[in-house]
């Protein structure tokens, strides 16, 4: 016990709160938004890739695998998030969906939407 | 209830133009993406993974090319601005915030070109 806590009210740091979804889902939506920055540049390689012949067939079966059906479907999961998240801003943007249960209500819709996009994908 | 015009808003507001242009461009380069990304995701899910060599042709094909021209390029629009906001918010000393939205401005161009470069060369790859 070094130091003693000052004589007056703190006010409590970020992590003490309990977030309401819809900030969950501003963070996530920066998130994947980073994520898919970097996996823009992947998927750039792999144009080249398939220029070049024989990585795109590595990479391509590689995918087909268990880990690359995995890291594939988090991608896409992250992506569909990402487009469902930001849907919802230019809904917003558009001043919709600003009335009381109308936040919270469409903060939910974007995970389910983004699932459902992402099992369509696999079931297509 | 009042529409907000957030764009209105913010050119009265904003210090400079430059701040209410990557604003607007992040929108309608948002707006294209909402329909070219889902478009790529599920035309790829119907060609199936396990074939390299049909992917190389769907993406060879002139017309799927095009549009995926226009696709990467909206998309590193997109993902330089989207970054930049992020450096903005999160990243404190000043001159390491310009340092580094130039360096995302860098790769994303030299990014968006390459893709456009790989494509014209699959497009015309015998």
């Amino acid at each position: 016990m070094s130091t003693p806590l000052p004589r007056r009210v703190l006010s409590p740091h970020l992590q003490v709160y309990r977030l309401p979804f819809n900030a969950w889902v501003s963070i996530l939506h920066r998130i994947t938004g980073v994520l898919w920055s970097v996996a823009l540049l992947a998927a750039t390689a792999l144009l080249w890739m398939l220029a070049g012949g024989a990585d795109a067939v590595k990479i391509v079966s590689w995918l087909a695998t268990a880990a690359g059906q995995a890291l594939l479907f988090v991608l896409v999961f992250a992506l569909m998030f990402h487009w469902a998240a930001g849907l919802r801003h230019l809904l917003l943007d558009l001043g919709w969906g600003f009335s009381a249960p109308w936040p919270t209500r469409s903060a939910w819709l974007v995970p389910v939407v983004a699932l459902a996009g992402t099992v369509l994908a696999w079931v297509l | 209830m009042r529409t907000v015009r957030a764009s209105e808003d913010l050119a009265r507001l904003a210090p400079s133009r430059a701040a209410v242009g990557g604003w607007l461009g992040q929108r309608l380069s948002a707006v294209a993406l909402l329909i070219l990304v889902p478009w790529v995701v599920f035309s790829l899910a119907t060609i199936g993974s396990a074939e390299p060599e049909a992917l190389r042709a769907w993406v060879a094909h002139p017309g799927h090319a095009t549009v995926l021209a226009g696709l990467f390029l909206a998309a590193y629009y997109h993902a330089a601005l989207g970054l930049e906001v992020v450096i903005q918010d999160y990243v404190h000393p000043e001159h390491l915030v310009a340092l580094l939205i130039l360096g995302v401005r860098l790769a994303a161009l030299a990014g968006a070109l390459s893709a456009v470069a790989a494509l014209v060369w699959l497009v015309t790859l015998p």
